[in-house]
């Protein structure tokens, strides 16, 4: 049996130990540079057309209750002008003036913005579980601490309460077993369940443009038309809302004497007048005739609002964007650590040309697998030209033959891939 | 004894766990391939959306306190009822425009037509001047949403545990049942959207599908008793390109969804549907990497360098035809679309190992595909 208890130790050991690297190794944050690529957009708009007017007089507003029809639109042109493919302006108007509808052929964006937002308020129940004596006491208060729970405490002997959750439990336990290696601990601690109510505000926001893309000039055509939506929800708990409103100590205190003197078990307590947690009924309705109010300045404050909608907005125009111009793309790669030329650093830095120029310096044969993949990294992140590219996939090859196996060296490969199969595409739509 | 079944136990579970750990870190290539449509749309290239008439359209705020129900309808301007049918509309237009399968025509002389009705008489007298549209996509729509503020009532037991304070001492240990208000917030949509595909020459409806959707979110309530659902899966058919990481933005699931959330959320899911039914389709599937001789093949079709892969798998499996390379590089064809090439060497890998399931599998699934392929080809090639 002796030997049977250490097989036993040592399979939970490596138990732990892979369920350690599994965690380690989802937790470990790699070594990263990030670097912006090219992609093209989802369809091809004829390349005459360089001119955008995002026309404020045929975008609907009717619905946009959030009022963000102006940030939207100049949200749209700025993001469309800083990819470079258009001349984009938001015009109150189009005429004659503007451009010439014989020679040259424009784009103009109309549609609708449809925003809102919602604060609903309500009072909602629950059952939490309050822990007497000292240990469980502090443990209680300490994992709610932790998992940012509520507490109440019973009105009978200041018992700790809280619902629970997996992690509050489990720190609750670690808490309970630290104070028990200090010698503070009773046998099991009290226990009293109690119904509680609180309140609370759900906040959200919501955003959603419905936009067309005409070509208008020597023929009138639409090109596209899309409509993407995004929206923001938060939850408002007040921890201070919480009460207490059914002690189950209430019912020991009249019978429990009682039931230790006689050592019977009575289950349930047949007291209907004592059984009803009557202040669990919420008496006010919360949904009126007039539906829920938009969020004020009291449910949000105007900064964050501001910087929320400003999110939703950029999200609900992602699609659009993207659909009608080549757009550009933040891409994460791991940078290899080590090799001759210790490359890593610049490379994070964001230093491609002086790591690119470190690497070159090396003979090729002397030159180890890790400076080949970020010499093909520093031509990626750099990448002007199709000839780039190729030639970034080529010294990933040769990472990947000089260290076969080695996952993010094939990555390297399979992005390089992807990458040229739209630059083609992406030809096909920039002057360049 | 009783250690003797632990330590069977600790066994069985250090092998579950080793099995799921081998499990999940299984490798996959992930292939894109196209389904051809379940009906026949030969010969209409060029698709014009039409309006999106409205059936009806109810939105309502429902209470209810100790058993006594009230009602507030959310009444709808003519322009809000329009703006929902437009939204209804654009999300089916998002999804016909992602398939490599129509040209979508924006003509607003469909688009202004009121119902299926007036469609007809204007195709049916040729009066439509947009001539280089081959068929018309229209819809009508059944909307009903409901928000309810609600109180659930159960009887819970609350239990009471006071430890012995002495050997002499039973403790107590009591349970209590409790009357307990539950109060909850839930919201419940249906969306019936009729769509129709109507032939402009020779006029016919081509596809015709009625779908509803329900979707269900409630908030609150007895503890563990929230759900969240949707009738039907809203995964796309339509490959969709990865996006990239973008500021995530705050969201909660104790939060109910917008109105406007949920019919836009509940529209795309049924007009993937009928995507499918009348377009050629995307989709990505991952198939399983076989572990080969050749070190880099399985990395490297891990991370989608295929032409690598090819190269590299050709000469290692002219020089040793190792079943499990020659599989891989059936993958490698098939990842690139070049079926002939992935049944042939499936079919060599398969005679090599005839016990295989994994290889069995690959020549199958090109068989599979080679006899939709006529289909889908025909389709491609009406374009």
């Amino acid at each position: 049996m002796k030997k049977i208890n250490i097989t036993q130790k040592t399979y939970f050991a490596f138990i732990f130990c892979i369920c350690g690297s599994v965690l380690l190794s989802a937790c470990t944050r790699p070594n990263l540079s990030q670097f912006e690529v090219q992609r093209p957009s989802r369809i091809t708009i004829p390349r005459e057309v360089k001119k955008v007017f995002i026309r404020a007089d045929l975008v609907d507003e009717t619905n946009d209750k959030l009022g963000i029809k102006n940030q939207v639109l100049q949200q749209l042109a700025d993001e469309l002008n800083s990819f470079g493919r258009f001349k984009v302006s938001v015009v109150d108007t189009l005429d004659g003036s503007q451009f010439d509808s014989e020679k040259e052929s424009v784009a103009i964006i109309q549609g609708e913005v449809i925003s809102g937002g919602e604060v609903d308020r309500g009072q909602f129940t629950d059952l939490a579980t309050c822990t007497g004596g000292i240990s469980g006491r502090l443990s209680s208060a300490g994992a709610a601490a932790i998992t940012n729970e509520a507490i109440t405490l019973d009105k009978w002997r200041g018992y700790v309460c809280r619902r629970g959750t997996f992690a509050g439990n489990a720190a609750e336990l670690v808490l309970s077993s630290a104070f028990s290696l200090v010698g503070l601990n009773e046998a099991i601690p009290p226990k009293n369940q109690v119904v509680r109510i609180y309140d609370y505000k759900n906040i959200s926001l919501f955003a959603q443009v419905n936009f067309t893309f005409n070509m208008i000039g020597l023929s009138r055509e639409t090109l596209a038309i899309r409509a993407d939506s995004s929206s923001f929800g938060r939850t408002i708990t007040d921890k201070d809302s919480y009460r207490n409103i059914k002690e189950s100590h209430l019912i020991s205190l009249t019978l429990g004497s009682l039931l230790s003197i006689t050592r019977i078990p009575i289950f349930p307590i047949p007291n209907r007048q004592i059984a009803l947690a009557s202040r669990s009924n919420p008496k006010q309705i919360f949904y009126g005739p007039k539906g829920l109010a938009i969020p004020n300045i009291y449910d949000f404050p105007p900064k964050e609002k501001r910087q929320v909608i400003q999110q939703l907005v950029k999200r609900a125009l992602e699609s659009f964007i993207r659909t009608i111009s080549p757009y550009k793309q933040m891409v994460e790669a791991e940078v290899a650590e080590g090799g001759k030329a210790k490359a890593g650093n610049l490379l994070k830095e964001g230093k491609t040309q002086k790591a690119r120029k470190i690497i070159e310096a090396i003979p090729t044969e002397k030159r180890e697998s890790q400076d080949w993949y970020n010499l093909g990294l520093a031509y990626e992140a750099g990448a002007l030209s199709t000839e780039d590219y190729e030639d970034a996939r080529r010294f990933y090859i040769s990472a990947l033959e000089k260290s076969p196996g080695i996952r993010l060296y094939a990555q390297g490969v399979g992005r390089i891939r992807r990458y040229l199969a739209e630059t083609k595409i992406l030809a096909g739509q920039t002057q360049k | 004894m009783k250690l003797f079944n632990n330590y069977i136990l600790n066994k069985l579970f250090l092998m579950l766990l080793i099995s799921a750990f081998l499990i999940s870190g299984c490798a996959k290539a992930t292939i894109t391939v196209r389904s051809p449509a379940e009906i026949n749309t030969r010969k209409i290239k060029n698709v014009a959306v039409g309006g999106f008439e409205i059936g009806q359209m109810m939105l309502k705020f429902k209470t209810e306190r100790n058993g006594v129900w009230q009602t507030h309808p959310v009444l709808l301007s003519e322009e809000q009822q329009k703006s929902i049918s437009r939204s209804v509309r654009a999300r089916v237009i998002n999804l016909l425009t992602a398939t490599p399968y129509f040209k979508v025509i924006f003509s607003d002389e469909f688009e202004k037509l009121a119902n299926d009705a007036a469609l007809q008489q204007l195709v049916s007298v040729r009066g439509y001047k947009t001539k280089n549209v081959d068929a018309v996509i229209n819809g009508k729509l059944w909307l009903e949403i409901e928000r309810t503020d609600g109180v659930d009532l159960s009887k819970e037991g609350l239990e009471y545990f006071r430890p012995p304070r002495s050997r002499n001492s039973i403790g107590l240990n009591l349970t209590v049942d409790q009357v307990v208000w539950w109060p909850y917030k839930s919201t419940r949509g249906t969306l019936g959207l009729e769509i129709k595909l109507t032939r402009l020459l020779p006029t016919e409806v081509v596809a015709t599908t009625f779908e509803t959707r329900t979707y269900s979110q409630r908030i609150g309530g007895r503890n563990g008793e929230s759900f969240q659902q949707i009738a039907d899966s809203f995964t796309s058919v339509l490959s969709t390109s990865k996006t990239s990481k973008t500021d995530s933005i705050e969201s909660s699931s104790d939060v109910l969804p917008s109105f406007e959330q949920i019919i836009a959320d509940m529209a795309l899911s049924i007009a993937s549907g009928f995507v499918r039914r009348v377009a050629v389709t995307e989709k990505v599937v991952s198939y399983p990497i076989a572990e080969g001789s050749f070190p880099n093949a399985k990395i490297l079709i891990e991370a989608g360098a295929y032409d690598v892969a090819i190269d590299k798998l050709q000469q290692a499996t002219a020089e040793n035809s190792d079943p499990n390379d020659l599989y891989n590089l059936g993958l490698c064809f098939e990842a690139i679309g070049d079926y002939g090439l992935a049944h042939t060497t499936y079919r060599e890998a398969w005679k090599a190992d005839p016990e295989n399931l994994l290889f069995a599998q690959g020549l199958g699934r090109i068989e599979r595909l080679r006899r939709e392929n006529p289909q889908l080809q025909r389709q491609l090639e009406s374009r």
